[in-house]
């Protein structure tokens, strides 16, 4: 029963050799289950092909057409969804950079309170925020009403922000509230990477007769770019994927791929159209990510 | 909030009370065949364990659809606590939701849904109804004679009646800015991204079918491509500006759209509130459904649900439900209680909306029965006009 010393140091080195196993377990087992068996099943589900609308289960027949049958009928749902995500994307940044940028360098003691601000609508579930949206742009309501009354009608129907006089039930709106509902996911990660620029960096910059702007260009650009990075993705990919938006704000003509998903699964039971739609949703998003990822460049983002 | 948190505190004490003066008669409410235990019926069919009193009833239905006084009445004389949970919005939408659970056996924790007559004949035929516990039902006697044993339920085991309603034509007077009459109106150019129609396939193609002089009881694939094109082209040219569930009545009531199709209470409860509002049955007809109330396979309280229909049976409580929501009741006698009610209700029984002569009931259309291939079909081109 008495363990020789030689036994003790072959257990410990054998102990030491499952250590980083054992520390990776938790998360490997997080990764099994939530992402590799998820992904599997709908990898499954999008070859696959019902006898039955009603049936729940599906039977696997390798049924490759579901593929080419999606892209086919829905190849324009999948351009607007990322031309609409795209755009929130921008808008969010050209809101989100300069309010990251005055609570870190300006916020001083007010900076926690403004952050609260920034975070707080996120007390609300989306879809209220959503529903509100739908309240504050109703045809007669506050908004409209005062656009209308100071004559601004005409110029933005010009420019096709108003359509037919109203704004709900337009492209408008579904861009207005992906970039709404993900502005914070912008906002934050830029923040971060603002907040850990040394104020004396922009000294040094100016003491070196850099002036503002270029000090700006070249200090705090590229120090804030990760933070960019982060919030783009973090917006631009649910925005993608989104359909309580274009539910709501949207109109009848111009669905966003998420609908469709919805609409296959819910209205028509068509779990493998479904699950094919949301893998090359998925495909699309992962190599526009790799493509922005290698243009904005990895190495300096992750280093 | 504070109506919201009296109500729940009154239904609360409403609770408390139905239990407290009833509750040493509950040992002789229910009959000796109800102990515990005995858990099949002499033929060998299942039945829930009973015990309704003191327990929960769950149920799921459609907004607007009750008169939600009656709730606590309900919960203090059956000694039951109600969760009245409207989250009924669209039948596919909720046949989706459960269908994981209910093709697994597993409990979609209601016990009472109220499905639309086509989806119920769906639910009972994927054995996914209980038979109900009609011994618990006395007030079930008072069913309207057209509505025993119908096409949907043939044995009338599985489903009781809540409600018959009329697909018809809610708009906006004032956003009109006149009158309509039919329902080709809506495609008035005049009225271009403001109208919407509904995502239930026999509502939209329905009325659809009727405008084009077609008859939904008796039309053809051909017909009903007709009326698709029909929509199809309101769609593109952005006259349509949605497709919806029941949520359309907000954007009734917000004036966002100025006419939409619609059911026939839930028009007939807004014009109470805005004076603008019309419920029109159009020139060309309109379409009756029925939404019937049923137990699922997984609830275990049908005798907690029993007790909900028996109440709801009772030709005073129908008249008050009526008298709120002004859909077409299911209970015969309900409108001599309606009278007897008097004032506003007094005048409902007379009105050929809410309680229809036979004739009156004739001119309304019923959705003919489809088979499972051409509910694909239709719901296949259907889905493709409202998704995309």
């Amino acid at each position: 029963m008495v363990a020789t010393t030689g036994d003790a140091k072959l257990s410990s080195r054998a102990g030491a050799r499952a250590a980083p196993w054992a520390l990776l377990s938790p998360g490997a087992l997080w990764l099994i289950l939530f992402f590799i068996v998820p992904i599997a099943s709908l990898a499954r589900m999008s070859l696959s092909s019902k006898k039955s609308r009603f049936d729940f289960r599906a039977s696997f027949t390798w049924q490759w057409s579901n593929f080419s049958d999606a892209l086919r009928a829905y190849g324009g749902h999948f351009v607007r969804s990322f031309a609409y995500a795209g755009l929130a994307t921008v808008f969010a940044l050209l809101v989100g950079f300069p309010l990251a940028y005055v609570i870190a360098f300006r916020g001083g003691r007010w900076k926690s309170v403004l952050l609260g601000l920034v975070a707080l609508p996120f007390f609300t579930s989306f879809l209220l925020r959503t529903l509100a949206w739908k309240t504050l742009l109703a045809d007669d309501g506050v908004l409209l009403r005062a656009v209308k009354g100071v004559g601004l009608r005409g110029p933005l129907q010009a420019i096709g922000i108003m359509q037919d006089g109203r704004v709900l039930a337009s492209p408008t709106a579904v861009v207005g509230g992906l970039t709404y509902n993900f502005l914070p996911f912008m906002i934050m990660p830029i923040y971060v990477a603002l907040e850990r620029i040394d104020h004396r960096l922009m000294d040094a910059a100016n003491d070196l007769y850099a002036n503002n702007i270029a000090a700006f260009q070249r200090i705090i650009m590229p120090l804030a770019l990760p933070g960019v990075f982060a919030g783009s993705l973090l917006t631009f990919i649910p925005a993608s994927g989104d359909f309580v938006n274009d539910q709501f704000l949207g109109d009848a003509n111009r669905k966003m791929i998420g609908t469709v998903v919805q609409e296959r699964f819910i209205r028509n039971l068509d779990y493998p159209s479904a699950a094919a739609l949301s893998f090359i949703l998925m495909t699309l998003i992962t190599i526009a990510v790799l493509v922005y990822a290698r243009v904005l460049g990895t190495e300096d983002l992750t280093g | 909030m504070t109506v919201l948190s009296r109500r729940r505190f009154l239904t609360a004490m409403g609770s408390l009370a139905g239990t407290a003066a009833l509750g040493p008669l509950s040992g002789c409410g229910g009959s000796a065949s109800n102990k515990k235990g005995s858990s099949t019926t002499s033929d060998g069919a299942p039945i829930s364990p009973y015990g309704a009193r003191g327990s929960t009833v769950k149920v799921s239905t459609w907004p607007v659809y009750v008169d939600k006084a009656l709730l606590p009445v309900l919960e203090a004389k059956a000694g039951l606590t109600l969760d009245y949970i409207e989250d009924y919005n669209d039948n596919n939408e909720y046949f989706a939701k459960v269908q994981p659970q209910l093709s697994n056996d597993q409990s979609i924790d209601r016990d009472i849904v109220v499905p639309t007559y086509w989806m119920a004949s769906r639910w009972i035929s994927l054995g996914w109804a209980q038979k109900l516990p009609m011994a618990q039902i006395p007030n079930a006697v008072h069913l309207r004679p057209d509505l025993v044993k119908p096409s949907w339920d043939p044995t009338g085991e599985y489903t009781l009646p809540w409600a018959n309603v009329g697909t018809v034509i809610g708009y906006n007077r004032k956003l009109v800015g006149g009158d309509l009459t039919s329902i080709n109106d809506l495609l008035d150019p005049k009225l271009k991204g403001r109208i919407t129609m509904l995502t239930e396939l026999r509502d939209t193609l329905g009325l659809m079918l009727l405008a084009s002089g077609l008859n939904p009881a008796t039309f053809t694939v051909d017909d009903a491509n007709v009326a698709f094109d029909v929509i199809d082209k309101a769609k593109r040219d952005g006259q349509i500006r949605a497709f919806t569930g029941n949520d359309y009545l907000q954007d009734l009531s917000a004036g966002n759209v100025a006419a939409c199709f619609a059911y026939s209470g839930d028009i007939f409860q807004l014009a109470k509130e805005n004076p603008d509002i019309v419920l029109l049955f159009p020139e060309e007809g309109a379409i009756l459904e029925t939404d019937v109330m049923l137990v699922p396979k997984t609830s275990t309280n049908a005798s907690g649900a029993a007790a909900f229909m028996d109440f709801f049976y009772d030709p005073v409580n129908a008249a008050k439900v009526t008298a709120t929501t002004g859909y077409i009741s299911p209970v015969a006698g309900m409108a001599d209680e309606l009278r007897k009610l008097g004032g506003e209700a007094a005048i409902l029984a007379d009105s050929p909306a809410v309680n229809p002569s036979p004739a009156q009931l004739a001119k309304y259309a019923t959705f003919r029965p489809l088979s499972e291939d051409e509910e694909a079909a239709l719901d296949g081109r259907f889905s493709k006009i409202v998704g995309a």
